[in-house]
């Protein structure tokens, strides 16, 4: 299709400073009729920039785009929007206290007012329903708080905000940006979305970001990688597989140890570091296990499941099921004041939203990364030390290779990705007995991925135990020695999963559903 | 590419910072000017001892704004306890100033239990005990103004080890430093920045938000009470609405300092950027005697303009 027509969209030499620092250097991009394409690069190598510059978030200092053969500025987002371009962001943008169907309207009100000024809300309502039941979200009403629905459902309200405000401005072959779309939903949400993109592509074009390579393979017509803020390369139809995709990312080829199974430990007769034991509430039934040290124990099913909510539980995070008890080192953790006694013994969480829940934006990334380990940091006098909270940040900078200015550099400027590193970092940086992680490698580059698998082995080495909560299969084939599924908040199946015999998707999938 | 930032400013804040400070700088040029008093030792001093007073109020206004709360008892507390002094010195002497913090600590605790364990939003907590407070200091005095005439007492304020530095600023000073160490360097100073951020990052670290909650108000209480003793020292009496100025001022420093009022965003150290400021601009307006209405238009648009220098506006969600 590319040849053919004229691209509808394109970018020529684009680039954006922040602060003086470089960020997007001379990016070209096109987007043809009807195309996917695929934005591919490490945390930090500017594809959110390069697609906020097309949604008019970020004006670009230098170059030109071209939008439908006319001259493009956008100067807002509402402009871009008028324009024909739509974009899910990588962290999410809605306004939790306001009803869903504001949202996905949010500053769009005055195409649904009369004459005489009223909002007419019904028509609203209508049309937020039909984009919701398209992406199978019949059960999200909107007229609900968008607060009360859980982070995955948010995500695909953001999705379904996208699609209906491509649509709503009847332009003809509209745009739809979406940057890490499917980083918080699972498979069962993935399938339902790419089925919308598919169905909607004969009438628009898509530019996805994603750090799935898999799914650049399943969607996209050609896929440009950025690097350091540059083009580094294209591929299209044939040439695209992982394999290239991964050697043109990292700059080698994906090993099969990716997961590094070969580390993986066998664990007879390992003491059993935390168990729990008939966690009940209201989305989980009477779930049971144990961890033994130096084990990782991955929980995998549907969102929604109760995954969440188990691990939510064993670190006494609230809101978790009340019911059943979690035993660390043969004591078991009070129902009160869980979460306190957990971390006190050494259990580290790190939780799923780390907008909300993970990083503290205006604080320097060695603060965040020595949040929970200050008395670790502190020197004699009991004040924090600089140098010593600063060899601590370095360190992990080096380990998971987040990139940033350096230390003192303020989290908010971060990349989503580099983000997430900074919230790994800070358990780690802890010395914890148990660790668990909800979705650890969200939003992370492929290369970052094996930098924190391969921290998890040599924690597991030094007999932390693990509970590795994952929509992401193959991480949860490929690090864990055994594993759980859930289903409607009971254990459905359990399987162990030694490094040479490791259960296929399917297997685990037939569970699930 | 990236690296060679490193050795550029933290994301452009020290920046933003100086052109505050000069436009400060050039302000006060500009005032030696207009009103030639202005300039003289004793009106320094003036200013030296009024910032003095609304710095210590600022810093503990500062930890509690950071959190994403707001302390609206700091006038009533600093009144009651400049008031306290007043009425207790004729007979306690000094002791009546480390009672009259005391009180202010207390108060500022009780404040905090409130909001926290009530779970009532500290701006109308704060609002209600302000009121209840106000009345108090009325009931201490019997509404009648008293004079402070011990001279230990006067001398907290007003002497000066060094000739020119008076006691006051020295206080402040040694609290400032305090404060600086506290905010960069303890768990309570981190903690205070994370509620504000968002509270779940704190309660996942395994911290009693509640017991940081409860700490940031009773300082906060404890330097709104000190504010008001060196301020009654300074006046030598104390007036039963003395204080009330504070609650605003303390505020608008803060922000002006470039601290989000939201919360999250900020640190005590930027507190001494907006202290000056605001002591300053009122010193000149009554010097140059504009009339009162006069005097607040200025001093708002002021504020204002400091606030747009200050703050960050870079990104929009920011802003509520
Ligand atoms: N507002 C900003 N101020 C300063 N630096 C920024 C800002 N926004 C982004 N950056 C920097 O720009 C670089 C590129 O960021 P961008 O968000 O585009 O990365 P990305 O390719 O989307 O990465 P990820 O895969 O982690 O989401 C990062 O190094 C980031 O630190
Ligand atoms: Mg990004």
């Amino acid at each position: 299709m590319n040849g053919v027509a004229a691209p509808i969209y394109s970018m020529r030499n684009a680039s954006k400073r922040f602060n003086g620092i470089a960020v997007v250097e001379g990016i070209d991009l096109d987007v043809f009729p009807n195309e996917i394409v695929g934005i591919a690069g490490e945390n930090g190598a500017g594809k959110s920039t390069t697609l906020k510059m097309i949604a008019g978030i970020h004006a670009p200092n230098a170059g030109s785009m071209r939008l439908f053969g006319k001259s493009f500025r956008p100067l807002s987002y509402t402009h871009a929007v008028e324009a024909g371009i739509s974009m899910v962001f990588q962290e999410q943008a809605l306004i939790p206290s306001l009803a869903v169907y504001e949202n996905i309207f949010l500053s769009l009100e005055p195409c649904f007012t009369s004459r005489i000024g009223i909002v007419d809300r019904d028509a609203m309502i209508a049309v937020s329903e039909r984009h919701l039941q398209n992406l199978g979200l019949g059960y999200i009403d909107p007229r609900r708080r968008t607060g009360d629905y859980a982070f995955h459902d948010r995500q695909m309200i953001e999705i379904a905000k996208a699609f209906a405000l491509a649509e709503h401005f009847h332009i003809d072959h509209p745009i739809i940006l979406l940057d890490e779309p499917t980083a918080a939903i699972g498979e069962r949400e993935i399938k339902i979305l790419f089925e919308s993109i598919r169905r909607y592509r004969r009438r628009a074009s898509f530019v996805l970001i994603t750090h799935r390579l898999v799914e650049y393979v399943e969607l996209c017509d050609r896929i440009c990688v950025f690097k350091d803020g540059r083009n580094v390369g294209e591929f299209a139809g044939e040439e695209i597989s992982e394999q290239s995709l991964h050697r043109a990312m990292v700059g080698r080829i994906r090993d099969d140890e990716y997961f590094m199974e070969t580390r993986q430990l066998s664990l007879v007769g390992a003491p059993i570091a935390i168990s729990a034991h008939g966690l009940s509430g209201q989305n989980v039934k009477n779930v049971s296990f144990e961890i033994r040290k130096g084990e990782v124990l991955g929980i995998g099913g549907l969102v929604g499941c109760g995954k969440e909510a188990v691990a939510r539980a064993v670190v006494g995070f609230e809101p978790f099921p009340p019911n059943g008890t979690v035993e660390l080192g043969g004591e078991v953790l009070p129902l009160r004041g869980r979460g306190k006694a957990a971390i006190k013994r050494g259990v580290g969480f790190v939780p799923k939203e780390r907008k909300s829940e993970g990083i503290v934006p205006y604080m320097s990334v060695q603060a965040n990364m020595s949040l929970a380990s200050l008395p670790l940091v502190s020197s004699l006098s009991g004040f924090l030390s600089r140098s010593r909270e600063r060899r601590l940040a370095e360190k992990y900078i080096n380990r998971l290779r987040v990139r940033c200015n350096g230390p003192t550099q303020l989290c908010q400027f971060l990349s989503g990705g580099n983000q997430q590193k900074v919230v790994i970092a800070k358990w780690l940086a802890r010395n914890v007995q148990v660790l668990v992680l909800d979705n650890p490698t969200r939003g992370v580059d492929v290369g970052g991925k094996q930098e924190i698998y391969s921290v998890l082995r040599d924690l597991a080495e030094e007999g932390v135990a693990i509970l590795l909560v994952t929509d992401d299969l193959p991480e949860l084939i490929g690090m864990s020695n055994r594993i759980l599924v859930m289903r409607d908040g009971e254990l459905q199946f359990e399987c162990s999963a030694p490094a040479d015999n490791k259960p296929t998707e399917q297997e685990l999938v037939q569970h699930m559903v | 590419m990236l690296q060679a930032a490193r050795a550029g400013c933290r994301d452009g804040e020290l920046g933003r910072r100086a052109i505050t400070i000069f436009v400060f700088m050039l302000a006060i040029a500009a005032f030696g000017l207009v009103a030639p008093s202005f300039g003289t030792l004793a009106n320094i001093r003036a200013i030296e001892l009024s910032s003095s007073v609304l710095l210590l109020a600022s810093i503990g206004a500062t930890f509690v704004i950071l959190m994403g709360s707001i302390d609206l008892s700091i006038g009533a507390v600093a009144s009651f306890c400049g008031m306290l002094v007043a009425r207790l010195s004729p007979d306690l002497g000094l002791w009546s100033v480390p009672i009259a913090c005391v009180v202010g600590l207390v108060f500022g605790a009780i404040n905090g239990l409130v909001y926290v364990h009530l779970r009532i939003p500290s701006i109308l907590v704060t609002l209600g005990t302000a009121t209840t407070i106000s009345g108090a200091v009325l009931f201490i005095s019997d509404g009648r103004s008293l004079s402070v005439s011990n001279p230990a007492v006067i001398d907290i304020a007003q002497g000066a080890l060094a000739i020119v530095v008076p006691n006051a600023v020295l206080i402040s000073a040694v609290i400032y430093g305090a404060a600086v160490l506290i905010g960069d360097r303890t768990r309570f100073g981190r903690m205070t920045l994370a509620i504000g951020s968002d509270e779940q990052i704190a309660v996942l670290m395994g911290v009693r938000v509640n017991a940081i909650k409860v700490q940031a108000f009773a300082l906060s209480g404890l330097l709104a009470g000190l504010a008001g003793v060196l301020l009654a020292a300074r006046l030598g009496s104390a007036t039963v609405t003395m204080g009330s100025y504070m609650t605003l001022d303390t505020i608008t420093a803060v922000v002006v300092g470039g601290t989000a009022i939201t919360g999250g965003s900020g640190n005590v150290r930027l507190t001494i950027i907006g202290v000056p400021f605001i002591t300053t601009f009122s010193d000149v307006m009554n010097i140059l005697a504009l009339p009162p209405y006069l005097q607040t238009i200025i001093q708002g648009t002021v504020i204002l303009l400091a606030v747009l220098l200050n703050t960050r506006r870079a990104s929009a969600e920011d802003v509520k």
